[in-house]
């Protein structure tokens, strides 16, 4: 393993956020914790980051959506890849998640087995 | 009169009854002297008589009383018998004034002595006058009798109900369409009151507003009730109108339409309207409720994501855990995993009752399904050590239904007859069934005891309600297969009976195969797979 990556984990909710973190520091990653979508974009701006896992419903203005696809169309975070999770598994919420710029959607509860196949798809073990 | 001008230009056609040819001359040169032209015809007898007045071209008859064998009297009278009503002249040497008068009573025009010659051009021009009068009068009675008849066949022929009243506003009159209408014949009703007439379905008040007003001018209005003559209230449309001749009112002139069938569409609308409003707030309660439970299945799944996956994260990263302390967090896990269960089946109800479950049908082969459904539970059926067996008929069989749901509705079944199942085994078979598959699930389990049979697919139904903790449940598996099964076009349905297993069945439309024309009468060998004990 050359050099540790960092993913930022964006949810309100404390459980899930820190579970996520959690699990990303056992698989060996660095983890940014934000608990809404305006503090995730400013870290966003001001740290290095190579994943960003973002839950879908949040309070306030930024929700999740709003999150990604304000990172999406920033041309500093353009190629950073989002993954989607969300307590609500239905296709709608995936749909929508897609189209905002996310490039995967998991479901809460997750699955640590599908949330591995996700990130392995978005940031190829190789590159890490 | 043109007519007129034209007869006093042409020669008078006179009818000259007369024995003497003499007293006919003498006649004549009396009217030529007056200075009336005159085409002279002759009769003498009776025969000569009817044929010559039935030629119909004579304009006036001068008749001598006395004749050979009959007498003015006589040709009169046959005149009037032939049904015409020429002006008649008679002419006489001598006779009496009551005879005169009697002729004249008898249709006569006039009476002319012989030796009073001078009278004769006078007592023609007046006859003719008063023929021309008569028949002026009788023209403009049998018009006005025409234009009556005409006037009353329009009232009569109206097709809408026609009453007529009379000042005092009692019946006149009314039309055929108003007999029938109401029920009551105008004999019977002439005379009366508007108020006996129709008595008053909301009091008076309700008639009032359109006979006070007639009062007026004005034609009146309303859209109201009166009754029929059998007491059956009758909505109807009226128009009333008074009759008013030069200021002063000769009655008054009321049309009525019925408008029950109008009335009864518009209370159609309403109710559909009504029912709609009803329907939307349905609608709408249930959005409200399926979102709700949504919104309650996002509740539910974020804490379960903390538990779930902290529970599984302390198995799989902490070192230090004893077997018990693995152990209890196994049970946090499992249980955890039930109550995700719940919840995925409040929600999957919640989208099915809310018309919103998403289907994606596709081509679905059966053995393949049915053989990796029973697989995924192969543990279950090691643990009971009950047997298990695929059973599809032919092999290539397949249904067309949502892959994900087709499994759904499977391991349902499955994990119903698995909870149930003591001892002995589980057959999944599948066979077609015109243009479906029937599949079975047939095992050798608690059986349904025959009074709960038919509510075995109702939710929150539960048969075994005081079964032991693994036969728990939420009561919604089955209502939701039954609902998975009928949203994609099959049915459903179990036999059972206490102590002997159960079989549930379903359909699913299938998808023509390959083994389609074959296979009709058993002579393929039964494609049975075993799938291990």
């Amino acid at each position: 393993m050359s050099q540790t990556r960092t993913a930022l984990v964006i949810d309100d909710d404390p459980g899930s956020r820190r579970l996520l973190a959690r699990w990303l520091e056992e698989m060996g990653w660095a983890v940014v914790e934000a608990t809404s979508g305006a503090e995730a974009l400013d870290c966003a701006l001001a740290t290095e980051l190579d994943l960003v896992l973002v839950d879908i419903r949040m309070p306030g203005t930024i929700d999740g959506l709003r999150t990604a696809m304000v990172l999406h169309e920033n041309e500093r975070s353009r190629r950073l890849p989002i993954l989607a999770v969300s307590a609500s598994p239905q296709e709608i919420f995936r749909h929508r998640a897609l189209a905002a710029g996310c490039a995967g959607f998991v479901s809460k509860p997750v699955s640590f087995k599908r949330l591995q196949q996700e990130i392995d798809r978005l940031v190829p073990p190789g590159k890490r | 009169m043109a007519a007129t001008a034209q007869k006093r230009q042409r020669s008078l056609r006179i009818l000259f009854v007369e024995d003497s040819a003499a007293d006919v001359e003498l006649c004549l040169r009396e009217l030529k002297r007056a200075g009336l032209r005159v085409e002279a015809r002759m009769a003498s007898t009776p025969e000569q008589f009817l044929e010559r007045i039935r030629a119909g071209d004579l304009d006036l008859i001068l008749c001598d009383y006395n004749l050979q064998s009959w007498t003015g009297l006589d040709a009169l009278e046959s005149m009037r018998r032939e049904g015409k009503a020429l002006p008649f002249i008679l002419v006489s040497g001598s006779v009496g004034e009551e005879r005169a008068v009697d002729l004249v009573l008898k249709g006569a025009s006039d009476f002319i002595l012989k030796d009073r010659m001078v009278r004769l051009p006078l007592a023609v021009r007046r006859a003719l006058e008063e023929k021309a009068l008569r028949d002026q009068q009788q023209e403009t009675q049998r018009r006005l009798e025409e234009r009556t008849a005409f006037l009353t066949a329009l009232i009569e022929n109206s097709p809408l109900a026609i009453l007529v009243l009379d000042p005092q506003r009692r019946v006149r009159m009314c039309n055929r369409a108003f007999e029938r209408l109401f029920g009551h014949c105008q004999a019977e009703i002439e005379g009366l009151s508007v108020e006996e007439l129709f008595g008053s379905p909301g009091g008076t008040e309700d008639l009032d507003p359109v006979v006070e007003q007639i009062g007026g001018e004005r034609m009146v209005h309303a859209v109201t009730q009166r009754r029929r003559r059998d007491g059956a209230p009758l909505d109807v449309e009226l128009h009333a109108v008074p009759l008013v001749v030069a200021g002063k009112i000769l009655g008054y002139f009321g049309i009525y339409q019925d408008i029950s069938d109008r009335k009864r569409a518009e209370q159609e609308r309403l109710h559909a309207l009504k029912l709609q409003a009803e329907n939307e707030a349905l609608a709408r309660a249930d959005r409200l409720k399926s979102e709700f439970l949504a919104d309650m299945s996002h509740e539910f799944r974020t804490p379960l994501n903390s538990i779930l996956g902290f529970s599984e994260l302390l198995l799989e990263t902490c070192q230090q855990l004893t077997p018990k302390q693995q152990e209890d967090l196994r049970i946090i896990h499992r249980e955890g995993h039930r109550l995700l269960g719940l919840v995925n089946d409040l929600l999957d109800l919640a989208r099915i009752e809310a018309g919103q479950l998403p289907l994606e049908p596709t081509l679905v082969p059966v053995r393949e399904t049915l053989l990796r459904v029973v697989d995924s539970v192969s543990g279950a059926f090691r643990e009971k050590k009950l047997s298990q067996r695929v059973d599809v008929e032919p092999a290539d069989l397949a249904v067309w239904a949502d892959p994900r749901r087709f499994d759904q509705i499977l391991t349902n079944l499955l994990s119903n007859a698995l909870k149930f199942t003591r001892e002995g085994g589980i057959t999944l078979r599948a066979r077609p069934a015109s243009d479906a598959v029937c599949v079975e699930v047939i095992d050798t389990g608690v059986g349904i005891p025959a009074a709960a049979l038919p509510h075995v697919f109702d939710k929150f139904y539960q048969v075994h309600r005081q079964a032991e903790g693994a036969a728990k449940g939420t009561g919604l598996g089955l209502a939701i297969t039954r609902q998975l099964v009928e949203l994609q076009g099959g049915t459903i349905g179990v036999e059972s009976a206490e102590g002997e297993g159960s079989r549930f069945f379903f359909t699913l439309p299938r998808v023509a195969g390959a083994g389609d024309s074959v296979g009709e009468e058993g002579a393929r060998v039964a494609n049975a797979d075993r799938v291990g004990d």
